[in-house]
Parts: structure tokens; sequence; C-alpha cells
């Protein structure tokens, strides 16, 4: 459609890219105005979105190195070149982000709960951002279809090249529209509990999401075109998902929230004595 | 770190995506093929494709053979390879590490400018050497590969650090050749990858591989557009290149080239027993066809002079004849051939005190295994079985049996194979049983069994490659005429790790079921064996068809065999058949009165298609290649199995008699096929296996 949006000093300005600087914008400036909700400290919101940078930096490298069993000097001075993306694999990113925040969650004791109860929609509108960046550079594209709302792409685009001039699923924006309605539907649910009272108990809302955002991965998949990621995208839908039924589950066997005060924790950045740390209670009724 | 400091490092990534965020994931993974290329207005042309490098896989390294395969994938035709195994004989000793890869692409002879450069995405960036302007490049000292008038070839060499080490996976890099073209205009390419070998004085020789040819001429061509260089450029189907149909040897100590074909048995007694051996030179140009004869032992026991197969011509000679042998011998034989295009069959004759009693053909093979199954073993009720195992390299190697009879499998033991040797057991040492046999070792091999039920008939089984078994199998020709004329099937469940339920589907020749599908269980390890009305024919009933073998997730390997139930004066064992072709060979056919032998050959072809009718031709030659008589072309209904003798083929005409010679089938759509012939007095009858090029 449009995979570059102009030059800078000679330097090509990637639609795709732009969209994930808006995304990335859009989730911090959302996630800056939820962050007492999360019961985080602006620290350790800061260092969520690094570890999430730097997955998507380092883990695809990382990840080739490791799968290659490749570590010669200019796979480690490749690795250090940030300004060259590696094969980006999004199951590769998001499992290396998971990874890293829930390890950093661990070591700074943040319950992870009511952290994804107050982001996943957050994310869920980066990833909708991110999608129209894909639709605008043409990929991820969709199947052929005679529906009137096909789209054909130009040559050029990775949808073009192998579809030329025929009409395809937008599956880009379907991506876009399911996640932007889950996302939507959950501050939704989250306003109603407020509004009632009836508080949810801790990782209902982010399992819900979780559960629904999965199926849809999946079944907007089903109109992807390209055969060899199917299996990808649809065992990444259905981990998504049954990561969501799993913290429905766990959530059930809580009791509604408890409110973390963020300052019990101490700044972040600094660990803490191991014997600050307690507070078994709540350790015990937020981290199962 | 201060929480200014990262959002100062959120900014400047979020500031720098914009110029590296081309597309996400998929943006890479769908570059890897097709190319995409074409011209800008100003005359620059660009190519660009992804490939991946990697090592090829060696079998075989000795002081001056080095054996490898090569297997090119094109992720846009799943499942489709490109398997070359390549032999190069160098008395210099060379190392996979001493082969390189190189792109040898061949240009309009006007454009100029070439460069060529890679990028992984992940670091990895550079230069590629490029040499342009070459009419020819040496393959061996005395072949070479040549530019077609009014074109050059432009050599593309990968930078040896970035091929990974052997058995490694392959190292994907996206390749970028441009170049200045005047007039702009679209072109057309050709390319081939090729080993590089040094030729110790500093030059190198370029060995094809992927096609595997000697002129470009034989390459399909790949056009360039004349559009600015956005557009997708599709490969050739890898199934339409070109391929020699078997190993390769690049013989650089000789300066010669030519393919492999294994006779995996010589069994030469002038009073009792012999092979004959027979090609069709299904290419344009004539062969030159040597045989080499070794012994168990690995030791040569005759090398052929040469021999003309003249190009679609066919012959099939004693091997003595053939070996200028004058006293027994016994052993296998590799024929080495200057053409690819030749298929070739065996066929072991029994005539003890001088009158033939029994004989049975199996292919030639063109490929070697390191698993595989000999479909067919029988040591009870009066038969026997002699098994010979081949190995056709210059190491020595070992060999495990594993037998597998009704119920189960048993290890029986691992044995040693001599360098050029062969082991022949009859495996009565081992317990009598009747089933098939399990061949696995870490190096290539090819085997065969001899079953004969004492004098009155013989029957051959070639082992069938692990890879090769399937989940579907035909018998394109089942019959039953009670008494005299018996089926049976043999089923190998290996390597699935249970029992499995195989569907058998009879069909008559019409297409109609002949009885409603059943099941059938093959344990795990076992081998099943099948017989008459267990297939589905009718009991008491003469009558004939073929079959279908369904085996969903777990693949199976069998032959069929047909034979004389009664007085075992005939017998003949074939492999089931796992896919259609279109385009069949068989590298024999006898038909009339010859030396007052009055023989006869019957073909079957079935069309699989249970919705689509396909138009088949049949064409009867001679050993010149010549037709004789008429083509004949038939339209098959869908399921429907037709079947006659040569002589009753309508619209064939007159057909002279012939002892030697080649039927070729080809059909619009896959079909399945086979070809027996025998004498009037049904003394003997023997299976032509149906070759594809």
């Amino acid at each position: 459609m449009w995979p570059i949006v102009g030059s800078i000093g000679g330097h090509p300005v990637y639609s795709y890219g732009l969209a994930v600087a808006v995304a990335l914008a859009v989730c911090l400036a959302l996630a800056w105005g939820r962050r007492r909700t999360a019961g985080l400290e602006t620290g350790d919101l800061l260092n969520f979105v690094l570890l999430g940078i730097a997955a998507l930096l380092f883990a695809p490298k990382l990840w080739a190195m490791f799968h290659n069993l490749d570590f010669g000097a200019a796979a480690w001075l490749g690795l250090l070149q940030f300004w060259r993306l590696g094969e980006l694999s999004a199951g590769v990113v998001v499992a290396a982000a998971a990874l890293t925040w829930a390890v950093y969650a661990a070591r700074r004791r943040i319950p992870l709960r009511p952290v994804l109860d107050a982001y996943l929609p957050v994310v869920l509108a980066g990833l909708a951002i991110q999608r129209g960046g894909c639709f605008l550079a043409g990929c991820c594209y969709g199947t052929p279809t005679a529906m009137p709302w096909g789209v054909r792409f130009p040559p050029g685009s990775p949808a073009g090249d192998q579809f030329s001039g025929q009409a395809l699923h937008p599956v880009q924006l379907y991506y876009a529209a399911v996640y932007l309605l889950i996302a939507a539907g959950l501050w939704g649910l989250a306003a109603w509990s407020r509004r009632s009272g009836r508080f949810m108990p801790p990782g209902r809302s982010a399992g819900v999401g979780l559960l629904l955002a999965g199926a849809a991965h999946a079944g907007v998949g089903a109109f992807r075109a390209e055969a060899a990621a199917a299996p990808i995208i649809w065992a990444a839908g259905l981990v998504a998902a049954a990561g969501g039924a799993a913290l429905l589950g766990w959530s059930s066997r809580s009791a509604p929230p408890e409110p973390a005060p963020a300052a019990a924790r101490g700044p972040a950045g600094h660990r803490r004595p191991m014997g600050f740390a307690g507070n078994p209670k709540r350790k015990s009724s937020l981290e199962g | 770190m201060s929480n200014s400091f990262k959002i100062a490092l959120i900014v400047g990534f979020a500031a720098l995506v914009p110029f590296i965020g081309g597309a996400c994931s998929c943006f890479n993974k769908l570059n890897l093929s097709p190319m995409r290329g074409g011209m800008s207005p100003d005359g620059t042309g660009t190519l660009t494709i992804w490939m991946g490098g990697v090592r090829p896989t060696v079998e075989e390294s000795t002081s001056n053979v080095l054996t490898g395969s090569y297997s090119f994938l094109d992720h846009h035709q799943e499942g489709a390879s490109y398997d070359m195994r390549v032999q190069i004989i160098d008395s210099s000793k060379i190392s996979v590490n001493d082969i390189g890869g190189v792109g040898i692409l061949q240009f309009p002879d006007d454009i100029t400018g070439f460069a060529a450069s890679y990028d992984n995405y992940g670091g990895q960036s550079g230069p590629l050497e490029v040499q342009a302007g070459l009419s020819t490049v040496p393959i061996t000292s005395n072949h070479a590969l040549n530019a077609e008038p009014g074109h050059q070839l432009v050599i593309v060499r990968v930078p040896p650090e970035l091929v990974p080490g052997e058995g490694q996976p392959e190292n994907w890099f996206e390749n970028t050749m441009t170049f200045q073209i005047n007039p702009v205009r679209a072109i057309k390419i050709k390319a081939i990858m090729a080993a590089t070998v040094p030729t110790g004085s500093g030059g190198y020789y370029y060995l094809p591989v992927c096609p595997a040819v000697r002129s470009f001429a034989e390459v399909p061509q790949v056009n360039i557009p004349e559009t600015p260089p956005s557009e997708s450029i599709p490969f050739p189907p890898l199934a339409d290149l070109p391929h020699p149909g078997g190993p390769l040897v690049y013989n650089l100590d000789e300066g010669t080239i030519y393919a492999l074909r294994y006779f995996p048995r010589l069994d030469f007694d002038p009073t009792a027993h012999t092979e004959g051996f027979g090609f069709v030179n299904t290419g344009a140009e004539d062969a030159t066809v040597t045989f080499h004869a070794f012994d168990a032992a690995g030791q040569s026991v005759a090398d052929s002079p040469n021999w003309n197969w003249p190009a679609y011509g066919q012959g099939a000679y004693q091997a003595e004849g053939l070996l200028l042998l004058t006293q027994p011998a016994q052993g296998w034989v590799e024929a080495r051939s200057s053409e690819y295009g030749l298929l070739g069959f065996f066929l072991t004759q029994w005539f003890p005190g001088g009158v033939l009693t029994g004989l049975d053909g199996a292919g030639v093979f063109t490929s070697t295994m390191t698993k595989g199954v000999i479909p067919r073993i029988q040591m009870q009720n009066g038969y026997s079985t002699e098994v010979r195992i081949v190995n056709p390299s210059t190491e020595g190697i070992t060999v495990a049996l594993q037998k597998s009879y009704a119920t189960n499998g048993s290890y029986i033991g691992s044995f040693p194979v001599p360098a050029r040797g062969a082991l022949v057991t009859d495996l009565t040492a081992y317990g009598s049983f009747d089933g098939a046999l399990y061949l696995e070792s870490g190096h290539p091999f090819i085997a065969t069994a001899t079953i004969r039920h004492g004098n009155n008939c013989v029957a051959t089984a070639n082992a069938v490659a692990f890879g090769d078994r399937a989940e579907t199998l035909f018998a394109s020709h089942i019959v039953l005429w009670p008494g005299i004329y018996s089926t049976s099937i043999n089923l190998h469940n290996g390597g699935n790790g249970s029992d499995a339920t195989a569907e058998i589907r009879p069909y008559y020749a019409n297409g109609t079921p002949m009885a409603a599908p059943f099941n059938v269980t093959v344990p795990q390890s076992a081998t099943v064996t099948l017989t008459d009305t267990q297939l589905g024919l009718p009991d008491g009933a003469s009558s004939e068809g073929w079959l279908e073998i369904r085996s969903p997730g777990k693949p199976l390997a069998g032959c069929i065999t047909f034979g004389d139930p009664a007085r075992r004066l005939y017998e003949s064992t074939l492999p089931l058949q796992a896919a259609g072709s279109k385009d069949f060979y068989y590298a024999q056919v006898a038909n009339g009165d010859v030396g007052g032998v009055v023989y006869s050959t019957g073909i079957s072809v079935v069309n699989p298609s249970t919705t689509t009718p396909v138009n088949v031709t049949i064409t009867v030659h001679k050993s010149d290649g010549n037709v004789n008589g008429y083509a004949v072309h038939r339209t098959l209904a869908p399921g429907e199995k037709f079947v006659r003798q040569l002589s009753t083929l309508e619209g064939i005409g007159e057909l002279e008699n012939q002892a030697s010679g080649y039927i070729h089938v080809t059909a619009e759509a896959p079909v399945l096929s086979f070809v027996l012939f025998f004498d009037q007095q049904f003394s003997f009858m023997s299976a032509v296996q149906a070759q594809s090029k």
C-alpha cells in the first residue's frame, strides 16, 4: 500500500517501522496513565518497556546463534548492531519478552496478574497499530478473495509480488479490528467492574482477554496466505489461548484484589534486602 | 539508571525503528524465494534472491574419492527437492572443506558492470566476488561448460566463511546482483549451482550439481522483465530441471564424467544360471557404457570394453557377453554411462542342465540407500532365498539385518560388507522364515533377493529404500485363476513404532469395487502376506482387477508376486507402486516367435483417479528405437484398468517378432502400469519394472 512514507537524509522511512514507533508511543502513554492500577512504579514501567525493546532487538539474533550453533565473532558483532534487526519472529520476540518480564516481576516481587489485567488491553491496542503497519507494508497478507472488501496490493510489496493484481483478504485489518474490539471489551469490563463495585479476582480480565486474543489470532490466521507460517500462527494462538485459560483457572482460586501499594517495594532498580521483602500474606494471595 | 535515561533510550528506539523496520517477520521469509529483479530506467538491472548455503552430506571420504549428496529445496515448492549424489575422484587428497560453491549464470554478452553482495540482516553482509565475461569454465580437464552463442558466463563465488560446517543447517543470505544493461530490455538468463574443486594450479573445476548438466542448452530459462526491479520472478519447478537420474561421477584424475547404475547380482555359471543386463537410452545422444564386475570380496572380476547404446535405442545382453567372461563369476556389476538417461533392468535366468526353468527381472539401481527392506523373503515349503547386499563404495561397511515375519521382527545381527564387495547369504543359519528383511547401515548399500522353488522357478525382489515407503500403495494387476495363476502381496510395517491398519480396496478392471474395503492389521516390524481371496479376489472363480492399499499415517513397503500355485513353474515379484507417473519406460519387451521360443508380453495400465478420465499412449519400440507397429491411444475411464497382450492391443497393427526392445507409456495424468513377459508354455514369467526418467 504505502511501504515507504518518505525519506530523511536519503534514508527511507518505512511505514511499518513508523507504525511500530507510534504503537510504542501510544502504549507508553496509555500505560503511563494506568501504572497505578497495575501497581507499578514509573521505573518498573520503563523497565518493562526497555525489556520488550531488548527482546525485539536481541532475541531473534540470539535465537539464530543457538539455532545455527554459530558463536563466531561475526555473530557477536551482529548482536551489537542494534540498527539491524534480525529475522523477526513474533514468537521468539513475544516469548523472550514474556520471559524477561516474568523474571523481572519475580525479582521485583511484582504481582503479575494485576499488571496483565491493566496492560493486556494496552498491548492489544499497540498490536492493532502494528498490524496497520503490516497493512501499509503489504506483509502478513491474506488469501485471495472475491469479497468486496478484498484489497489489491501494489507490486513491490510482499503481497503484491505473491498475488499480483489479485484482491486479498486484508487480514492485517482483521487482526487490528479484533485486537481493538477485545481491548475495548476489556476496558469496558474494567469500567463496569469499578462502577458496579463487583471487583474481579486478579487475572480474570487478562485471562478472558488472552483467551479471546489467542483464539482470534488463530482464527484470523486461517485467512493468512503463507501456508508455511500457518502452523506457527495457529500454535501461537493456541498457546496464548491456553495461557488465558490457565490464567482464568488461576484467578478463580483467588480472592478479589488487594491493591498493592507500589511504595512498599522500594524504588525500581534497587534490590531490596531479603528481610524487607516479606509480606507473606500478599505473596500468597497474589502469586499463588 | 535514571528514569530520564530510560525514557531517552525508549525515545531513541522509537526514532530509529521507522528506518530499520521494513516489515514484520513474514517479509524476510517471503523473500527467500522467488527471485526479485528487473531493470531501472537508468539502465541498472537487479536480481535478488535469498539462498541458504550448506555443505554436502559426506557419504564416503577416502584418499581419492569423496562422495556426497546435495539436496536443493525451493521453499515455494513444498515437498520438492532436487537431490543429487556426486562422487568426486581426485588423487590429490580433497576434503569436503575444499569444496566451494558458486552460482554460474548465463547472461547476454552485452551486459556489463556486474557486482554482487550478500546480507543476512543479522550482522553479516558484504560484497561477493564476481567474474564476468567468461565464455567457458572447466568441469574437468576434458569437459567444459560453455556459454551459448551470444552469451557470457558470470560466476558468483560464495565466501567459504559463509558456508556452514558439514552437518550444520543452512546459512541464509539475501544475495543481490546488479548490472548495467543498454538498451534497457527484458532478458533471459540461466543459472547453475556448481561445486568447485581446486585444480592444484590456482584454478578451479566447476562441477554442476543443480541442475547436474554439462551444457547450458539443457537448463530452463528465467525471464527478467524490463519493468523496475520489484517483480516476482518464479523459478522453474524443480521437477522440470534435468537430472542424471542417479549418482554422477566427476573423475578429475581421468577428466571423465559418467552416471552410475548398479546391477546388484552377477552369478554366471555357463551350465546353470546367469544374468542378462538391459538398458534403454531415453536420451538424444548415443551413450558409451562400460561394465565393471566385482566379486564378493570387492576384487575386480572383469572390466568390459566400451559398448554403445544408441540414442533412443535399447539393448539387452547376457552378462558374460558384455563382460567377456569365460569362467564362472559371482558378485555384482557397476555400469558407467557417458550419458544420463539410461534406464535398465536385469534378468536372472535359471537353466540347470541347459533347460530354461525360470527367470525374473528387476530394475537397475540408480541410487543407494542406508535403510531399506527386501519385501519378500521365502524360505519355507520348498523355497530358498539368496540375499545379496552390495557395498558400492570404496570403504568397508557394516549392515544390520532384521528378519520380519507375520507377527513381528527380530534382529539377526550386523555383518561386514567389504569395500566394493557383497554379502551373499541364504539366511538359513538364522532360522527359516517367510516375510521380509530389514537392512540398515550408516553407509550406502543396495540389496536384492533371489527366491527359488528348487529349480522350478525363480523370482527377484530388490530392496526398497525406507524413504520410498508410502501410505498408499497400488498393485496395477491382481489375478486369480484357481489352481493356475495366483497373486500374493507382502506388506511390511517397519519404522512406524506401532501396528498399522491397512485398508485393502480391490477393484475390477472397469473400476467397480470387487469387494467392500476391508482392514488388515500389519503388526509392528512384521510382514503380512495376503493371497488371492485375502485380497478380495472372489473365491473359486477366475477374476482379475487392481488394488489400492491405504495405511494413513503408517507408511508401508510391499511387493506383489504372481505365480503358479500348484506346479510352481513360474513366478515373478515386483514392488508395489506408491505413485503414478505420466511417463513410463519398460526396458525389455519380447514378443512373438524368436529362436523357437514363443514370447508374449502383457501390459497393464490403470487410471487411479476416481473422477477424471486420462488419455494414454502406448508405443512398442524395437532395439534400434523404431516403433514396432503403431502407437496405441486409449482413454481410460476413472478407475479403469487396461490390460492386454501386445499382439491384441487395438490399433497396434502387425508386430514384428522381437526378443528385445522397450515399451514407452505416456499419459496426460499419472497412471499405474506394469509389464510381464512369458513364454507360451508358461514355463517362465518375468516382470519388468516400470521406470521413469
